[in-house]
C-alpha cells in the first residue's frame, strides 16, 4: 500500500516538475511514447488470451525444446566461462598486442553471427578446410558440423569472447601498485589470481555468468543454421516453426511469453544492480608487466588466437569467389538498402529512447526522485527480451491493426528494441559526469533543459554517440532473427540473401556476398575512430 | 481549382493505362532466378495484358501458414505450390474457392474441385555414382546398408520430408516405425526444407540424399555431370503432386481463372522439366524428350491423398523412432 501512495506521489511530483521546466516535456517524449507502446503492447497479448480462452497449449509436445534450450546453454556457459578465463589469461600473460586482442574480442562480440557461423562451417564442414587437411594426410576425416557439436561450438565461439574481454581487462587494469607488490615479493601470476586477486577478478562476475546463460538461451540463427535433427530444437526454433509452419500464433505467443517470464526472472540480479555493467564500461590500462612467460604460454596464446580467428578465413574463400554477376542482381542491391534503411531507422529509433530516457533518468537523479530505478528497469529489460519472442508480439499487434505495419517497420522496431539498452547504459557514464555541479551551475544561469541538453550534454558525449551508433548500427546490420518471421519478395536484408543463396545452394555467391558484407562492416566500425580522433573504446 | 484540374489531368493517363495485377503467392525457389517463374511470367503476360505479380515465402509448407495467419490479408489471388499432402488442410481453411476448369487429358488423374495441378514428380534418394558403386535396390536394402548416410528433411516442416514419411507407410504399413528406426543410425541430418538437405549433400554431408528422381536431369543436363542417379527401387517411388488454387478473396477473379487454364497450356507446361525440374501434367514427351530420357519415370505407387489424421500417423511413426 505505502510503496503505492509513493509511486502515485512520485508519479504527480514528476510530472509537476515537467511542466515547471519548459522542454523537459519534449525530451522525455520518447520515453513517454515507448511506456505507451509498452502498456499497449501488454493489454493487446491480455486481450488476445482472454478472447482464445478456448484454444489448448499442449506444453508436453514443446517440452523437449524447453529441455533442449536450457541444456544446450548450460553447456555452452560452462564451456564458455571455462575458456573465456583462459583465454583472457594467456592473452594477458603473452607478447601479443593489448590493442590487438583487445580489438579482436570487440569486434566478436559485434561481428554477425551469420558470418561467424559459415565461417566455422568453413572449417569444419565434410568439404571445410578441415577435411581438405585430413585428406592430405590420409586420415577419414567423419565429423559432421550440422549437430549438438556444432551448435554448442558457434555459440561458446561467440561467449568465450565476451567472457575473456571481461577477464582481459580486469587484467589490463590491475592497479599498477599491485603488480609492483607482486614483484617485490616473488609473487607468481597464478599464485596472485589465487590468492589476492581473487575478488577482484570475479567482482561483477555473477552478471557476466548470467548475461551468458541469457546470450546462450537466445541464440536462434545458430540453431536455425545447424540443428540438423528434430532434436535440436529451442523454444525459440519452436517459435519460428508455430509462425512459419504451423500458422500456429497462439502456441508461438506462449512459447515466447514463457521465455520471457525465464530471462526477466533470471535477469532480475543485473537489472537491480545497475552499477555493474563493467564490461562495456572503459576502464584505465597498467602499462607496468612484472610476469614471466613461458612456451607454453606462446603456444596457448597462438591456439587461442588461431580458434578466434580462425573462423574469417571464410573471407579469402569469400573474395575468391568473386562473381560479377552479384553486382547485376537487383536483389542484392535490395537487400542492401533494406539492411542500410533498416539499420539507420532502428539506430535513429534507439538514439531517440535512450537520450530521452538519460535526460529523464538525470532529471530524476538531479530531484531526488527515487522513480530512476524504474526507469533504468524499464530500459535495460529491452535487452532480455528474446528477439523471436517479441516477434511473436508483433505479429500478433499487426494481425490486430489489419497488417498496417509493413516488414519494415517490424524489424525496425524489433532491432531497435534489443539495440536501445547498449546505447542507454554505455552513454549512462559520460552523460551522468558531475551531473550534480552542472544542474547547480545551469540553475544558477538558468540554463534551460533543452539548451543544456542539446548545447552541452550532445557536445559532451559526442564521441561516445558516434562510437556506440556505429557499433549498434553494425549489430542491427547483422541481425537474422527477426526478419526470418518478417520478410518478403520486396524485403529482405542482407543476412536473409545470404541465408537464401547459401540454402540454394549457391554456396560460393553466399561466401562472396557475406565476404563484402564483413568488409563493409570492418568500414563502418573504423569509421568513428577516424572522424572523432576518439580516445573513447568499446 | 487550377492544382486539382492539373492533378486529375496527370492522373488521368496513368489510371487509364494501369494494368491489371496478378498476384501469385508461391515458394521461392519457383521464382528464383533460375526457376520457371520468370519464363512464365512472360509468357502469360503475354496474352493477358495484365502484370503478373510474384510474392514468394520460404517454402511450399510456409505458404498456407502465412495465408492462414493473416487470413491472405495482402490480398493475393492464387497460390501455386501447394502439394496433395496439403489440400486437405487447405480446403478445410476455407480460403479458396472452386475453380470449373476442365481437367480433362492430363497426363495424371485428377479430379479435385478446388485445385489443378501443374507438375508432379516421385520421391527417391540421389547418390553420386563415383562414390556408391553398388545403390540399394529396395528400402530395405537401403536400411541394411548401415555405411550409407542420408539425409532427410523434416516432415512436419517440408514437404519432401512427408513424402518419404507417406512412402516408408505405403510399402511398410504398420511396420512403419521399425523401419523409421532401422535407418534411424544413417540419417545424419534432418534438414528444415529440400533446398538445405539438397546443398549440404552435393556438399559432401552424406552419401545420399531424399529428393526427386527428376534430381539428376538438373545435373546431366545444366551442369553435364551424369554421376548424380536416382535410385530405382523394387517397391516403387510415392508420387508428389504440386498445385495451384485460387483465394477466396482473390482482387481479379477473371485473371486468376485465366491463369489456372493457363497452367495447363504447353506454354506454361514447356517451362516445368527444366525449370522446376518435375514431370510437366500435360504430355510434352516429344517435346522435352532429353528431360525424360535423363529422368526416367520411375516405378510408381498408388497416388493418396492424406487426411489430416493419415499424416499425423505418418509423422508420429517418425518420431516414435527418434524419441530418446
Amino acid at each position: 500500500m505505502k510503496s503505492k501512495i509513493g509511486l502515485i506521489v512520485g508519479k504527480n511530483l514528476l510530472i509537476n516538475k515537467l511542466n515547471k521546466q519548459k522542454g523537459v516535456l519534449y525530451l522525455a517524449l520518447p520515453y513517454l511514447l515507448y511506456l505507451a507502446f509498452i502498456v499497449s503492447l501488454t493489454y493487446i497479448v491480455v486481450e488476445y488470451f482472454v478472447e482464445f480462452n478456448g484454444e489448448n497449449f499442449v506444453f508436453d509436445s514443446f517440452s523437449s525444446a524447453f529441455l533442449f534450450t536450457f541444456y544446450q546453454a548450460f553447456l555452452a556457459t560452462v564451456i564458455s566461462i571455462l575458456f573465456g578465463f583462459i583465454f583472457a589469461v594467456v592473452f594477458y600473460l603473452s607478447p601479443i598486442s593489448h590493442r590487438l586482442i583487445s580489438s579482436l574480442l570487440n569486434i566478436c562480440f559485434v561481428i554477425p553471427v551469420l558470418f561467424i557461423s559459415y565461417g566455422v562451417i568453413n572449417i569444419f564442414s565434410s568439404n571445410g578446410v578441415l577435411s581438405e587437411l585430413a585428406s592430405l594426410i590420409d586420415i577419414n576425416y567423419n565429423f559432421n558440423i550440422f549437430s549438438f557439436f556444432g551448435i554448442l561450438l558457434v555459440t561458446s565461439y561467440f561467449n568465450i569472447a565476451f567472457n575473456a574481454n571481461f577477464f582481459y581487462r580486469k587484467l589490463l587494469s590491475i592497479p599498477e601498485n599491485y603488480l609492483k607488490l607482486f614483484k617485490s615479493n616473488s609473487i607468481s601470476f597464478f599464485r596472485a589470481i589465487k590468492l589476492p586477486l581473487r575478488n577482484y577478478l570475479l567482482s561483477g562476475y555473477s552478471n557476466v555468468i548470467i548475461l551468458t546463460f541469457l546470450f546462450c538461451i537466445g541464440n536462434f540463427t545458430i540453431i536455425y543454421l545447424f540443428a540438423g535433427s528434430p532434436s535440436l530444437t529451442t523454444i525459440e526454433l519452436a517459435i519460428f516453426e508455430s509462425l512459419n509452419f504451423k500458422a500456429d500464433i497462439y502456441s508461438a505467443l506462449i512459447l515466447g511469453l514463457i521465455q520471457l517470464f525465464i530471462i526477466l526472472i533470471l535477469s532480475i540480479p543485473i537489472l537491480f544492480k545497475n552499477t555493474n555493467f563493467y564490461l562495456i564500461s572503459s576502464t584505465k590500462r597498467s602499462t607496468y608487466f612484472p610476469f614471466k612467460r613461458n612456451l607454453f604460454i606462446y603456444l596457448m596464446a597462438a591456439l587461442a588466437l588461431l580458434f578466434l580467428i580462425s573462423p574469417f578465413f571464410i573471407l579469402i574463400n569469400g573474395l575468391a569467389n568473386f562473381n560479377l554477376d552479384i553486382f547485376s542482381s537487383l536483389t542484392f542491391y535490395q537487400s542492401f538498402i533494406n539492411s542500410l534503411s533498416v539499420s539507420i531507422v532502428s539506430v535513429i529509433l534507439a538514439l531517440l529512447l535512450s537520450l530521452s530516457s538519460l535526460f529523464l533518468f538525470r532529471f530524476m537523479q538531479e530531484r531526488h526522485l527515487f522513480l530512476n530505478k524504474y526507469l533504468f528497469i524499464s530500459i535495460a529489460c529491452m535487452a532480455f527480451i528474446p528477439s523471436l519472442s517479441l516477434s511473436a508480439i508483433i505479429f500478433l499487434i499487426n494481425i490486430k491493426l489489419n497488417f498496417i505495419l509493413s516488414n519494415f517497420i517490424c524489424v525496425s522496431i524489433i532491432n531497435s528494441f534489443f539495440i536501445t539498452p547498449v546505447v542507454f547504459i554505455f552513454l549512462m557514464t559520460k552523460f551522468l559526469q558531475n551531473y550534480q555541479n552542472n544542474f547547480k551551475l545551469c540553475s544558477l544561469y538558468k540554463i534551460k533543459p533543452l539548451v543544456r541538453f542539446f548545447k552541452i550534454d550532445l557536445f559532451f558525449i559526442k564521441e561516445e554517440l558516434m562510437l556506440i551508433s556505429t557499433a549498434v548500427f553494425v549489430l542491427s546490420l547483422g541481425d537474422l532473427t527477426s526478419v526470418t518471421i518478417f520478410n518478403d519478395q520486396s524485403f529482405m536484408t542482407v543476412p536473409y540473401y545470404i541465408s537464401q543463396l547459401y540454402s540454394s545452394y549457391r554456396y560460393n555467391d553466399s561466401f562472396f556476398v557475406l565476404s563484402l558484407f564483413v568488409l563493409f562492416i570492418f568500414f563502418i566500425i573504423y569509421l568513428p575512430t577516424k572522424l572523432t580522433k576518439s580516445h573513447a573504446s568499446y | 481549382m487550377n492544382l486539382k484540374l492539373i492533378f486529375f489531368a496527370f492522373l488521368f493517363p496513368i489510371t487509364l493505362f494501369a494494368k491489371n495485377e496478378l498476384k501469385v503467392f508461391t515458394y521461392g525457389s519457383f521464382n528464383s532466378d533460375w526457376g520457371p517463374g520468370p519464363n512464365i511470367e512472360k509468357s502469360f503476360e503475354a496474352v493477358c495484358e495484365c502484370d503478373l505479380i510474384w510474392s514468394t515465402s520460404d517454402s511450399s509448407g510456409a505458404l498456407l501458414s502465412k495465408v492462414k495467419l493473416t487470413n491472405n490479408k495482402e490480398g493475393y489471388d492464387l497460390i501455386l505450390g501447394l502439394d496433395d499432402s496439403l489440400m486437405t488442410e487447405a480446403i478445410d481453411s476455407q480460403l479458396f474457392q472452386k475453380h470449373n476448369i476442365d481437367t480433362s487429358g492430363l497426363t495424371i488423374n485428377w479430379n479435385n474441385e478446388y485445385f489443378t495441378p501443374f507438375d508432379y514428380g516421385f520421391f527417391s534418394f540421389i547418390y553420386n555414382s563415383s562414390k556408391i558403386s553398388n545403390p540399394p535396390r529396395s528400402l530395405t536394402d537401403l536400411a541394411n546398408q548401415d555405411d550409407l548416410s542420408i539425409i532427410i528433411m523434416d516432415p512436419r516442416y517440408s514437404t519432401p520430408g512427408l513424402g518419404l514419411a507417406k512412402w516408408i507407410y505405403q510399402v511398410f504399413g504398420d511396420q512403419s516405425t521399425d523401419y523409421w528406426k532401422s535407418i534411424n543410425d544413417q540419417i545424419v541430418i534432418t534438414s528444415k526444407s529440400w533446398s538445405d538437405g539438397y546443398g549440404l549433400f552435393l556438399e559432401g554431408e552424406s552419401d545420399l540424399v531424399l529428393s526427386y528422381s527428376t534430381s539428376p536431369a538438373y545435373h546431366s543436363l545444366i551442369e553435364n555431370d551424369n554421376n548424380y542417379r536416382s535410385l530405382d527401387l523394387s517397391d516403387g517411388h510415392a508420387s508428389q503432386i504440386e498445385v495451384l488454387g485460387i483465394l477466396n478473396n482473390a482482387s481479379n477473379l477473371e485473371l486468376a481463372k485465366q491463369f489456372v487454364a493457363f497452367s495447363l497450356t504447353e506454354s506454361f507446361q514447356q517451362h516445368i522439366p527444366q525449370g522446376n525440374w518435375m514431370y510437366p501434367v500435360i504430355d510434352l514427351e516429344s517435346s522435352q524428350s532429353d528431360f525424360y530420357s535423363a529422368a526416367p519415370l520411375p516405378k510408381s505407387l498408388q497416388q493418396i491423398y492424406p487426411t489430416q489424421n493419415e499424416k499425423q500417423n505418418w509423422i508420429d511413426s517418425w518420431k516414435k523412432s527418434i524419441d530418446k
